[in-house]
């Protein structure tokens, strides 16, 4: 069956809805002027080149990245052998510890800001890279642990078995058989880990420092007060950045599925 | 009830002709299957019947009304699924119900009707379970009596017993007969398994790539296929090719390998030196000690034997050619690989099909 | 680590080794997770005083100031009714768009899903932004109206409660088209072929059959944009600011610029108790409910 004129038509309207605001942003990066206009005539990237006299963009950036990047390994890791065992593992507590572990999720971000921010007070921790990485774990981990429970619980147990049979021991047969089986799964959780990360704003200003100013909290700080088109051009060069992993990651999980089918 | 009627019917998907050129009348409180490999176009023309889609080319008719611009709602047509496509959130009653409800029946009809349905299908008391708390024999039997409610004028099945087990099939099977029998609709089946469709039709069309190879009954379509599709795709066969060494009164001299073999030919032309194509069941074939039996003609020798308790099915060396042959369970005794038998048979159980 | 004794398909029982491999997460979970719940509930207990700082003592003075205090209710009031709105409008909005995807295949099918769950890889923060220059006073979308002739002078979306709804549907829809897909996606095409078959009209057909079908994606999808909704932060903030206030942002607030920790932890404590509720009445009605014999 295929949709209707009106169906199709509806469908697009509401694609161009939700892509407009980001296509928005990066016609205005490209804009000469000194105010927020979409440009129609001339098109410049003096904005693009104003970031780079901006230098606390561009640590605020590095800030994010490395964040990110640490809080994904951290929680990619926990979070595997954490659903590893709830699926594969009968214990008691078992239930219990699933459903803490999945309950950020159900959390408002504002509310784990200021948990955050009461227990790093606490430990002295607060606007330290270690505190948001601290913070910022608790809410990436459930999403990796929901990934990963669906992978292993997907996954065809007898190939272990078989591996097993054929002698490969438990360690060889997790790291050449069930690891990479699951690892579309496992990159997919820790794109998702790194974006939750890199993008927060909510839990990242309760527990910012002078010293450790992630770069959304830099873009919000901006747009409290000027409004130049510097926040547009770092905006879009973010959304640049983020399709172009995107699409290299497609490639690569393309490439690890079929590594990991044979 | 009502007779269906298509003409030249063509349907195509992306290329490929699924449906080409049927044309096919099925005669009223007929029970009728389509029956023939995936891909054959069964379903497709099933489908156009009952009008979730629409032909490319062609008509079709019931009781002389023109189908092709009626939409499906408006057909009339009890449809059984394979999946049944029972309303999972609906009782046993409420599904059933649903079809009277959109016929604006009132409630105490549709209450009768129910029952009635129910005692028809042999399941009486479970109208107010969940589809999903019945067996799927259950199943099945609440989807026949959900199209049959509605009084319609064709009742189209879908391979509605291919997903049950094969002891519930055959149960299944006879039921369906008696009921379509009782209630005296035309009836339409679409199913891949010939034997299915040789033991529930009144008549059968064998369909291959798009096309009806053969209409007819059982026993015309099983003795006298008239195309080497049919003639493979139901029952099983030997396929031998063979030259022609001498025609005389209506029969063909064939070699088979040194041996002589006659086959009749009915009014197909025929001459000494053609390579002709030669179909004989295994079933036709008796098979005997090499030793002892008069008016035999052929020597062969077993390859292999496979006891099944009521039959034996050989696989003999005749003529330098492998041939198939069942033989039924007469006196206990199974001839080894190895020993020489003689096989017979009519000539008239020998077909030609074709050249080769 | 010890070798688990193969026994397919079920779960092994065995020793110590998934302790050790859920034990990183939940010493982790315990410090960051359960303690600074601990913390924030025992903290909308304390007393604050505006020079001092946060008491040492039990109060329930912040509760009750918040629970019957015109102002704060009425941005509770404005919290729940943005949410249900924005609830509201994702669904109408979203279902249709659901059903496309499912008559869609293949390449285009996909090129869609990508384009529709793009927004969530972009920053809200980003995304916000855009939306503040579509809904400036002469921003993109009052220029349009006024072009259109629909106005005749600028319609105030930034700061205010039209413009919070437009940002929030536009972060959320995603989720209520992929909740309601995916319960969609999986139905049996042959029910609604028997309804038609059994004299049911197309719209007959898509009421009775489809969409009941797709009530457990509709529900799945309606709790998971009410909760964020609800919860919501920077589009609010970005939106409304301190004109248009909502409750994460009281929250925020209290405890960032005023200072009140235990008010700000009251509102936190609330916010959370509304979504938890929220979960816990979603979960009572699809297992007890109506609908729990035949979908589980």
């Amino acid at each position: 069956m295929r949709p209707s004129r009106w169906l199709s038509l509806y469908h697009y309207a509401l694609v161009g809805f939700l892509i407009a605001p980001v296509v928005i942003v990066v016609l205005v990066s490209f804009t000469p002027k000194t105010f927020l206009e979409v440009p129609l005539t001339a098109f410049s990237f003096r904005w693009y080149r104003a970031i780079l006299a901006h230098p606390e963009f561009i640590g605020s950036f590095f800030n994010s990245l490395y964040l990110a990047l640490t809080v994904c390994a951290i929680a990619a890791t926990l979070g595997t052998f954490a659903a590893f065992a709830l699926a594969r593992y009968r214990f008691p507590g078992r239930a219990a510890l699933n459903a803490l572990f999945l309950s950020p999720l159900m959390v408002p971000t504002v509310v784990m800001g200021v948990g955050a921010l009461q227990i790093l007070a606490r430990l002295h921790m607060a606007g330290t890279f270690a505190g948001m990485v601290m913070a910022h774990v608790v809410m990436t981990v459930p999403y990796m642990i929901r990934t990963m429970l669906a992978s292993f619980a997907g996954f065809d147990r007898s190939l272990e078995l078989a591996s097993m049979s054929l002698g490969a021991n438990w360690s060889k047969t997790f790291r050449r058989i069930t690891l990479p089986l699951v690892s579309p799964g496992l990159l997919a959780g820790a794109i998702f880990c790194f974006i939750v990360s890199f993008d927060d704003l909510t839990v990242a200003l309760f527990v910012t420092g002078p010293r450790m100013v992630t770069l959304p909290i830099r873009i919000y700080a901006h747009i409290e007060y000027y409004t130049d088109p510097i926040v547009a051009a770092i905006s879009a060069s973010i959304v640049g950045m983020t399709t172009l992993v995107i699409i290299v990651m497609e490639k690569l999980v393309g490439l690890n599925r079929i590594l990991g089918s044979r | 009830m009502a007779e269906v009627r298509l003409e030249h019917l063509v349907k195509r998907f992306e290329g490929v002709t699924a449906v080409d050129d049927v044309s096919l009348t099925i005669r009223s409180g007929e029970f009728l299957s389509l029956v023939g490999p995936s891909g054959c176009g069964k379903t497709t023309t099933l489908n156009l019947i009952a009008g979730f889609i629409a032909p490319d080319a062609g008509e079709m008719f019931v009781d002389g009304e023109r189908l092709n611009d009626v939409p499906i709602y408006r057909r009339k047509m009890g449809m059984v699924f394979q999946s049944y496509a029972l309303f999972p959130h609906m009782t046993v009653f409420d599904n059933i119900a649903f079809g009277l409800r959109m016929q604006k029946a009132s409630e105490g009809t549709v209450r009768r009707e129910i029952g009635r349905a129910l005692e028809l299908v042999r399941l009486p008391g479970v109208e107010q379970r969940y589809p999903r708390q019945l067996s799927g024999g259950q199943q099945q039997r609440i989807a026949l009596a959900r199209a049959l409610v509605i009084n319609p004028r064709v009742l189209l099945l879908d391979e509605p017993l291919s997903n049950l087990d094969a002891k519930l099939r055959k149960e299944m099977r006879i039921e369906l007969r008696d009921i379509q029998k009782a209630v005296g609709i035309t009836a339409i089946f679409v199913t891949h398994d010939q034997e299915e469709a040789l033991s529930l039709s009144d008549r059968l069309a064998v369909m291959h790539r798009g096309r009806i190879e053969q209409v007819g009954t059982p026993i015309e379509i099983y003795e006298t296929p008239r195309t080497e599709f049919v003639n493979s795709f139901i029952g099983e066969t030997n396929l031998l090719t063979l030259r022609v060494l001498d025609v005389r009164r209506g029969e063909a001299e064939l070699d088979l390998g040194g041996a002589r073999m006659l086959v009749s030919l009915g009014d197909a032309a025929v001459q000494r030196g053609d390579l002709i194509k030669v179909s004989i069941r295994p079933e036709k074939i008796g098979i005997s000690a090499a030793a002892g039996a008069a008016g035999l003609w052929l020597e062969a020798t077993v390859e292999h034997a496979v006891f099944v308790g009521n039959m034996t099915y050989y696989r003999v060396k005749v003529g330098g050619q492998l041939m198939a042959v069942l033989s039924q369970n007469l006196d206990a005794h199974t001839f080894p690989p190895g020993a020489p038998v003689r096989l017979g048979f009519q000539s008239d159980a020998c077909r030609l099909v074709g050249r080769a | 680590m010890q070798e688990p004794k193969p026994r397919p398909p079920r779960r092994i029982s065995a020793g110590w080794a998934p302790y050790l491999l859920v034990g990183p997460v939940s010493a982790w979970f315990a410090i960051f997770f359960v303690v600074p719940l601990i913390l924030l509930v025992v903290m909308s207990f304390r007393g604050y005083v505006p020079t001092k700082g946060i008491t040492d003592t039990f109060t329930l003075a912040h509760y009750s100031k918040f629970l019957t205090d015109a102002f704060y209710l009425g941005i509770l009031w404005r919290t729940l009714k943005l949410a249900l709105l924005v609830t509201a409008i994702s669904l109408l909005l979203g279902y249709p768009e659901a059903y496309y995807l499912t008559l869609v295949t293949g390449k285009r099918k996909a090129v869609f899903l990508a384009l529709i769950l793009s927004p969530l890889f972009v920053s809200a923060v980003i995304r916000t932004f855009g939306w503040m220059i579509v809904l400036a006073p002469h921003g993109l979308l009052n220029t349009l109206l006024d072009r259109l002739g629909l106005i005749d002078s600028p319609v105030k979306f930034m700061y205010s409660e039209k413009g919070i709804v437009i940002g929030l549907v536009h972060v959320l829809m995603p989720y209520m088209v992929l909740s309601i897909y995916s319960s969609l996606i999986n139905r049996n095409r042959d029910l609604e072929r028997a309804a038609q078959s059994l004299g049911a009209h197309p719209v007959t057909t898509f009421l009775k059959v489809t969409l009941p079908l797709s009530l457990p994606g509709i529900l799945a999808g309606t709790l998971i944009v009410l909760t964020l909704s609800v919860s919501a932060f920077v589009t609010p903030a970005m939106l409304g600011g301190t004109r248009v206030r909502v409750i994460p942002f009281v929250t925020y607030e209290q405890f960032m610029v005023l200072l009140n920790w235990p008010f700000g932890s009251v509102a936190a404590v609330v916010l959370l108790a509304i979504v938890v509720t929220a979960v816990m009445l979603y979960h009572r009605w699809l297992e007890r409910g109506k609908w729990a014999e035949v979908f589980r």
